[in-house]
């Protein structure tokens, strides 16, 4: 029974996931893009709940639908004036050009990861914000704060590129 | 049908060459932005399918997604601050028009 579930909810939002990241990457207008980005967001947080990983999924949700999504619409409304939106898309040559780089890749995949012969083993479920949370002050220190660094940096040279009168001599 | 590994991988798949078409066709340099923000979840998409299915004691690919999760985080805020330094100095977003580096 719970598998059932488990499978109707992966097929409801993997159409749904796919359905919005189309739009994302083929719509015309920028705002219904940044739109569908936030359904595409949270699609995969609920794929992340269908598999046992509740932590990174409350994580998800909050860092990417309720940070970047906004971080992208002010982006977008700090760089469009009326007379230089981009409504047209890249010509049709482009875009068919496109296509062949990523349905070659998905074959590619499609056709190695079915070959692959994967260690599957049953899964668990548990909390796993403690076992996360005990991986990063003991496995993953190191890497924990050096993505601390990261943010600092990512902060203090968002700061100086994106502010006014940054010209110096 | 039963939802095994290789269901994930090939939504993670899927997700991840959508992604790239993005990258490689959007004319406004948000929506690239946006397409590298699906290909960073793509690939957690499989590392958090992988943490269910194989490392299912250690939780390894959960650790692994937050890492990127953050590392996303920051790029998408530098990208942005990079598009807004450019859209200044260029008043477009329009990529045809960033062609200074072309000879």
């Amino acid at each position: 029974m719970a598998q059932i579930i488990q499978s109707v909810v992966f097929y409801v939002l993997a159409a749904l996931l796919l359905v919005s990241a189309s739009v994302v990457v083929g719509s015309a207008n920028i705002v219904r893009s940044a739109f569908a980005l936030v359904l595409t967001f949270t699609c995969i947080g609920g794929l992340y709940f269908n598999l046992n990983a509740d932590f990174v999924a409350a994580v998800q949700i909050l860092i990417y639908v309720g940070a970047i999504t906004i971080i992208m619409l002010f982006g977008i409304m700090l760089t469009s004036r009326s007379e230089t939106i981009v409504e047209e898309k890249s010509g049709l040559f482009i875009r068919y050009l496109g296509v062949v780089p990523a349905v070659g890749l998905l074959i590619l995949l499609a056709v190695f990861l079915r070959r692959a012969a994967w260690d599957i083993k049953a899964a668990t479920v548990s909390d796993t914000a403690p076992v996360i949370g005990r991986a990063f002050f003991n496995e993953y220190l190191i890497p924990f704060e050096v993505a601390s660094v990261i943010l600092l940096m990512a902060m203090i040279g968002a700061i100086v590129l994106a502010r006014k009168g940054a010209k110096r001599t | 049908m039963i939802v095994g590994l290789h269901h994930y991988l090939l939504l993670g798949a899927l997700l991840f060459c959508l992604g790239i078409y993005g990258v490689i066709v959007s004319r406004h340099a948000i929506r690239v932005l946006m397409s590298i923000e699906l290909l960073l979840n793509a690939v957690n998409i499989n590392l958090i399918a992988f943490s269910n299915y194989v490392t299912t004691s250690t939780l390894r690919g959960q650790v692994f997604a937050v890492f990127i999760i953050t590392v996303a985080a920051a790029e998408a805020a530098v990208g942005l601050a990079i598009v807004l330094a450019l859209y200044r100095n260029f008043r477009t977003v329009d990529m045809d028009h960033y062609n200074l580096l072309k000879w």
